[in-house]
C-alpha cells in the first residue's frame, strides 16, 4: 500500500513539474470544442451533444494516458522494478491516471458546457456515470499503453490496440448518459447500465493486476 | 489411420447431413425471410465456430503464460487466424442475407457490431504480433493482450445486446435465447451443423499448427 | 417452388460463398506448402553436397 501511494505521489510530482498532460490536453479540448462550436453553433440535440462530448473525451484520454508508459525511459523502469512489485506499479499507474482523467474530464465538461450549453440532465445520475466512465477509460488505456510500450513505443499501435477494447465502455457510457436525460432516478435500464460500467471497471483493474507481471518479468 | 481420422469424418458427415436436410426439410413460413431461414444452418454455425476458435486461443494463451512453451503460442495465434477466417465467411454470408431481407448490407444491430468489434480486436492482435520481432517477448505480450481483450469482449457481447431494446436478430429485447422459439425439427439440423463446423474448425486449426511448426523449423536451422 | 421465388437464391448464394471461401483457403494452403516443400528440398540438397565434400 505504501509503495502504491509513494508511486502515485511521484507521478503527481512529475506532472506538477512538467505540466505536460494538463496543458496539452486542455489545449486539445479547447480547440476541439471550439471547432465543434463553430461547426454546430449552440443549438444541438441531446444525442449529438453526448456523442460529441465522449468522442472528445476518448481522444483526450488516449493522449493523456498513452504517455504513462511510453514516456519514461527503459532504464528508469529497471530502477522502479528494483524498488516495487509489478502489481503496485500498475495499480499506482491506474489510480494516478484515473484521478488525472476525472480531473481532466471535469475541466473538459466545464469547457464543453461553456461553449455548447447543456441539455437537461438528471445530475444525480450524470456524475456517478461520468466518474465511472473516466475511471474505465483511464484504466483500460493504461493497460493498453503498457502492452504497446513493449512493442516499439508507437502511438499508432496504441490506437489500434485500444480502440476495440475501449469501444464497449464508450458505448455503455454514451448509453448511460442518454438514460440520464430522463428525470426518473431508479429505472431498471439505469441499474443495468451503471452495473455493467462498474463491472467493466473492476474486471479491467483485476485483469491488469493479474496480467501486468507477465509483461515485465525480463 | 482411422484413429486420427474418425472425428474429421464425423464433422464432414454432420455438415453433409446439415446441407441435405437443411435444403429439404419443411420450414415455417415467415414473412420477409421466406426460404432464407434455411441460412440458419449455414451462416450461424460460422459465428459459433469463430467464437469457439477465439475461446481456444484464450485457453492456449493462458497455458502459454503458465508454462512458457512456444508450442502454445503457435496454437494461440493459429486459432486466432482460423477464427478470423470463419469470421470473414460469416461476415460475407451475413451481408448477403441482410441485403436480401433487411434491405442493407450493414445495419446498426448490436449482434453485428459485437461481431465486428471482435474481429477488429483480433486483427489488432495480429498487428501487435507483427510489430514485435523477438519471439519470446512477442508470445508473452500478445498472450496478455489476447486475455485482456477477450474478457472485455465477453462483457461487450453479453451486456450490450441486452441494453439495446431492439435488434433485428431474433430473441432480443430482454431475452437472449434466440433458440428458444426455434422449430424442433429445425433444431435437429441446426445442432449437428454447428457441431460439424466446429469440428472442421479444429481440423483447419490442426493443419495450420502443423504448417507453422514446419515453417519455424526451417527458420531455426 | 424451389428456385426463383421465396428468395431461395439467397440460400444458394450463402452456400456458394462458404465453398468459395474454403476453396480460396485450400489454394493458399497449397501454395504455402509448396514453398515449404521447396525449402526442405533445397536444405536436403545442400546437406548432401556438404556431406559429399566432407567425405572427399
Amino acid at each position: 500500500m505504501k509503495e502504491i501511494s509513494e508511486l502515485i505521489k511521484k507521478d503527481f510530482l512529475l506532472e506538477l513539474r512538467q505540466r505536460y498532460a494538463i496543458n496539452a490536453i486542455l489545449l486539445y479540448v479547447v480547440s476541439t470544442v471550439f471547432v465543434v462550436q463553430l461547426a454546430f453553433g449552440r443549438i444541438i440535440d441531446a444525442n449529438t451533444w453526448i456523442t460529441l462530448f465522449w468522442i472528445i473525451m476518448l481522444f483526450a484520454a488516449f493522449n493523456a494516458v498513452s504517455k504513462s508508459f511510453l514516456q519514461e525511459h527503459q532504464t528508469r523502469w529497471l530502477y522502479y522494478f528494483t524498488l516495487a512489485s509489478p502489481q503496485s506499479i500498475i495499480l499506482s499507474k491506474i489510480i494516478y491516471n484515473s484521478i488525472l482523467m476525472v480531473l481532466l474530464g471535469f475541466l473538459s465538461l466545464l469547457l464543453y458546457v461553456l461553449f455548447m450549453g447543456m441539455p437537461e440532465f438528471n445530475h444525480a445520475i450524470l456524475y456517478p456515470v461520468f466518474i465511472l466512465g473516466c475511471i474505465g477509460l483511464a484504466s483500460t488505456l493504461t493497460m493498453v499503453s503498457a502492452i504497446a510500450s513493449n512493442a516499439g513505443n508507437n502511438m499508432a499501435l496504441m490506437a489500434i490496440l485500444g480502440f476495440p477494447i475501449v469501444l464497449p465502455l464508450l458505448l455503455l457510457v454514451i448509453n448511460s448518459f442518454k438514460i440520464a436525460l430522463s428525470a426518473e432516478i431508479f429505472t431498471l435500464q439505469l441499474i443495468k447500465s451503471i452495473g455493467s460500467l462498474f463491472l467493466i471497471d473492476t474486471v479491467v483493474v483485476i485483469m491488469a493486476a493479474l496480467l501486468f507481471p507477465y509483461l515485465w518479468h525480463k | 489411420m482411422l484413429r486420427n481420422w474418425w472425428w474429421k469424418l464425423l464433422g464432414l458427415l454432420a455438415i453433409i447431413y446439415s446441407i441435405i436436410a437443411g435444403l429439404t426439410i419443411q420450414v415455417p413460413k415467415l414473412p420477409v425471410i421466406y426460404q432464407t431461414i434455411r441460412n440458419l444452418f449455414f451462416h450461424v454455425p460460422l459465428w459459433f465456430t469463430m467464437f469457439v476458435m477465439f475461446g481456444t486461443s484464450l485457453v492456449y494463451s493462458i497455458k502459454y503464460l503458465n508454462k512458457l512453451k512456444p508450442g502454445d503460442d503457435v496454437a494461440a495465434s493459429q486459432s486466432v487466424n482460423t477464427g478470423l477466417f470463419f469470421g470473414l465467411l460469416g461476415l460475407l454470408t451475413g451481408m448477403i442475407w441482410a441485403k436480401n431481407t433487411w434491405g442493407d448490407y450493414w445495419t446498426n444491430d448490436p449482434q453485428l457490431n459485437g461481431a465486428a468489434v471482435s474481429i477488429l480486436a483480433y486483427l489488432a492482435y495480429n498487428v501487435l504480433r507483427a510489430s514485435i520481432d523477438e519471439r519470446a517477448l512477442r508470445a508473452r505480450v500478445s498472450a496478455v493482450y489476447n486475455i485482456f481483450s477477450f474478457m472485455l469482449l465477453v462483457i461487450f457481447l453479453g451486456v450490450l445486446p441486452r441494453l439495446a431494446d431492439s435488434s433485428l436478430h431474433p430473441g432480443k429485447g430482454g431475452n437472449s435465447s434466440a433458440m428458444a422459439d426455434l422449430d424442433p425439427a429445425m433444431r435437429l439440423v441446426f445442432y449437428p451443423a454447428v457441431a460439424g463446423w466446429i469440428i472442421i474448425g479444429f481440423w483447419i486449426l490442426e493443419i495450420r499448427k502443423r504448417k507453422r511448426k514446419l515453417e519455424m523449423f526451417l527458420e531455426q536451422s | 417452388m424451389m428456385i426463383g421465388d421465396d428468395k431461395f437464391f439467397v440460400v444458394a448464394l450463402v452456400l456458394a460463398i462458404i465453398f468459395a471461401g474454403l476453396a480460396v483457403y485450400l489454394i493458399m494452403l497449397d501454395i504455402k506448402l509448396s514453398k515449404i516443400e521447396k525449402r526442405v528440398m533445397q536444405k536436403n540438397a545442400t546437406a548432401t553436397l556438404n556431406q559429399l565434400a566432407e567425405t572427399k
